[in-house]
């Protein structure tokens, strides 16, 4: 019980401090190996990821921690959690992004490979044409280069 | 908007050392005036600011129509020999300095393409590789082509440690999956559907 009294603060890129349980400050494995090296700091500075971003990881973690910690019924938890994940992440792509390079930083490894898969099964069955206009993506191959790329894999553009 | 390029990129290079006007030979006062002008030619120095002095030259209309070159150009032959073989020699010459520029221009311009797409797509290559790695491999095909950055991404084989054919497997042939494994070098980690499609191809 000590353990999930105990907070701490992450401080945003802007400084604004989140105070968390240290469960939830856990998930961050950057910051549980902060705690592991006896790092007995209550205010941890997360630099590079702004206060929209460290809101939205720290509430993956906590809902994570929460269903965690929830004994029995858990295939309900485990499709409750599912169901939060994919609402969590149905957010515009450079909110996307963002909260990939987050999870990537802190070592959220669940929220880092549910965000990957989306921006994969966004790009998935998708003409070149398309993910570039989904993506503000410009064409920078010469034509000569397009051909030899579209030519060594000529089955791939096939109807 | 490519030719801008070129003038931040030539400005850049001249501003550490334009101090002396274009053209000018007071750097070698030693030397006859024949010897000079080679010399200051075949500096680089010479040789970009002449290029930027060009390219500075501001709009008017004496570029809307090409009579200001044809003058030049007639001119410029005709102070040559008359010689025809050397006449041939000068339009080759010119036609290659212009194709060079010409050239130099469209790899500036896709360079600022490529660099505009890294700020759209700001995930860093590994995680972009991440990202590819979940896509079956047609669909990776199709993101290849996009863009040369995600070409380079596309191409690293922890991206085919997976080989999902399912989506095309009537266009592919033996020749396709060699590749692709080939591509995959040693993270491949060969799937059940990789087995269930060789044995198709058998």
């Amino acid at each position: 019980m000590s353990e999930s009294n105990k907070k701490i603060s992450l401080i945003s890129s802007e400084g604004e401090a989140f105070e968390v349980s240290e469960a939830v400050a856990r998930e961050f494995e950057i910051v549980a190996h902060m705690l592991e090296d006896g790092c007995s700091g209550s205010s941890i500075p997360i630099t590079t990821v702004d206060s929209n971003i460290l809101g939205k990881v720290i509430e993956y973690c906590t809902k994570h921690v929460e269903v965690g910690n929830v004994e029995g019924n858990s295939e309900k938890a485990e499709k409750d959690l599912e169901e939060f994940d994919k609402r969590f992440i149905a957010v515009e792509m450079n909110t996307l992004f963002s909260l990939i390079l987050a999870a990537n930083y802190l070592n959220v490894k669940g929220l880092l490979n549910i965000g990957c898969q989306k921006v994969a099964d966004t790009i998935k069955d998708m003409k070149p044409e398309e993910v570039r206009s989904i993506f503000n993506i410009e064409n920078d191959y010469t034509p000569a280069e397009e051909e030899v790329v579209r030519k060594e894999n000529e089955w791939a553009f096939q109807p | 908007m490519a030719v801008d390029i070129c003038f931040a990129s030539c400005r850049r290079m001249d501003s550490g050392q334009a101090k002396t006007p274009i053209g000018s030979l007071s750097s070698s006062p030693t030397q006859t005036p024949n010897s000079l002008s080679l010399a200051s030619h075949s500096s680089p120095r010479h040789f970009e600011s002449t290029i930027l002095s060009f390219l500075l030259l501001p709009d008017s209309p004496l570029f809307s129509n090409s009579s200001s070159f044809d003058r030049v150009l007639h001119d410029f032959l005709s102070t040559s020999s008359d010689d025809d073989s050397a006449h041939d020699q000068l339009i080759d010459r010119t036609l290659q300095r212009v194709s060079l520029l010409l050239e130099s221009t469209k790899r500036c311009f896709h360079k600022r393409l490529t660099l505009y797409n890294s700020v759209s797509w700001f995930l860093p290559q590994d995680l972009t590789i991440k990202v590819f790695s979940m896509l079956d491999t047609k669909s990776l095909m199709q993101v290849a082509a996009c863009c040369t950055m995600f070409s380079k991404s596309a191409m690293d084989p922890l991206c085919y440690s997976h080989i999902d054919l399912t989506t095309a497997s009537t266009h592919v042939d033996d020749v396709v999956l060699r590749t692709m494994i080939h591509r995959a070098g040693n993270k491949l980690r060969l799937q059940l559907l990789v087995y269930i499609f060789l044995m198709f191809c058998i």
